[in-house]
């Protein structure tokens, strides 16, 4: 047991997007073996689908492929609150007509030995971001050159 | 799109860049020095395959708000990361590290991070087998959250 048990990672979120709506729950068990090796904790995990006229509503887990045997069942309970509605509808916006997406809250737990170190060294995390990809990929091509 | 089509390429081999989830992180601290056991943590975290490190530059800026510009080769405190470094370098522009200036107090020092999150690699991958991508994603500062954690179960009425 370590000071470092008791501090709370940084809290991100991820809208992953699904072109038509076929999400065919690929993803989960990479999910699940992140939170077995405590790299991260879900907050909330939450799913969002756009009509082809553009209306979005939240999905429930359980209706996501209808055959009774989701593994998703052992997501039933990560639901925080954090996560609202507006957040979800404003996700939704994101996404394409006729697609649905996953919005997921997580704690980044294995950032845990960076929050400790800049506690011991006064420091303090003033900005932080990611990078949209064609952002990335100039600035690699421009390194590159 | 042509950019977008290459980079995804890219991602599929495996020591390249997983360009969905590259982030940037400014860290402010009274001195370089007081730097070193956040290099240190980032250096363990490059070592466990957690991150890689793109990018690390410091900033120190005096008195009287002037910016100096460091490399991590010339600095003692920064020892740690010199091993870990990812040779890409070079993602942070003269701009970058400007507007990264204003976030660090006159006074202090501050070290400006590109960081590509490694450990989502094979979330990022079985989405895109299944069709999907990452098309948004943010940090939250962690005011909102601890007032959200305050406000629960309500549906936060914090003002920012």
């Amino acid at each position: 047991m370590t000071d470092d048990d008791n501090l709370l990672g940084p809290i991100s979120y991820l809208v992953v997007e699904f072109p038509g709506s076929k999400m065919t729950g690929e993803g989960f068990p990479a999910l699940v073996d992140l939170v077995d090796r405590g790299v991260i904790r879900i907050i909330d995990l939450l799913f969002v689908t756009r009509d082809l006229d553009g209306t979005t509503r939240a999905v429930n887990l359980a209706d996501l492929d209808g055959d009774g045997q989701l593994d998703l069942a052992i997501f039933e309970g990560a639901s925080s609150g954090l996560l609202d509605d507006d957040d979800l509808m404003n996700a939704g916006a994101l996404i394409e007509p006729g697609s649905s997406a996953g919005v997921l809250l997580f704690e980044n737990r294995w950032a845990i030995p960076f929050v400790s170190a800049l506690r011991r060294g006064s420091g303090e995390l003033v900005a932080a971001g990611y990078i949209p990809i064609d952002d990335i990929v100039a600035a690699l091509d421009a390194a590159e050159a | 799109m042509a950019a977008l089509t290459d980079a995804k390429d890219d991602r599929e081999q495996g020591g390249e860049v997983v360009t969905d989830l590259v982030e940037y992180l400014i860290v402010a601290a009274p001195d370089v020095a007081s730097l070193a056991p956040v290099a240190e943590a980032l250096s363990g975290l490059v070592r466990a395959g957690t991150i890689h490190l793109l990018d690390v530059v410091v900033v120190v800026r005096d008195g009287d708000g002037a910016v100096d510009v460091l490399e991590v080769e010339s600095l003692e405190s920064m020892a740690a990361l010199r091993e870990v470094e990812g040779e890409l370098g070079g993602l942070l522009s003269e701009h970058d590290l400007e507007l990264a200036a204003f976030a660090v107090q006159p006074g202090s020092a501050g070290m400006v991070l590109v960081t590509e999150d490694r450990w989502a690699g094979p979330l990022s991958l079985a989405a895109r087998h299944a069709g999907g991508l990452i098309i948004a994603g943010e940090r939250i500062p962690a005011a909102r959250v601890e007032a959200a954690l305050a406000d629960r179960p309500g549906d936060g009425e914090g003002d920012d």
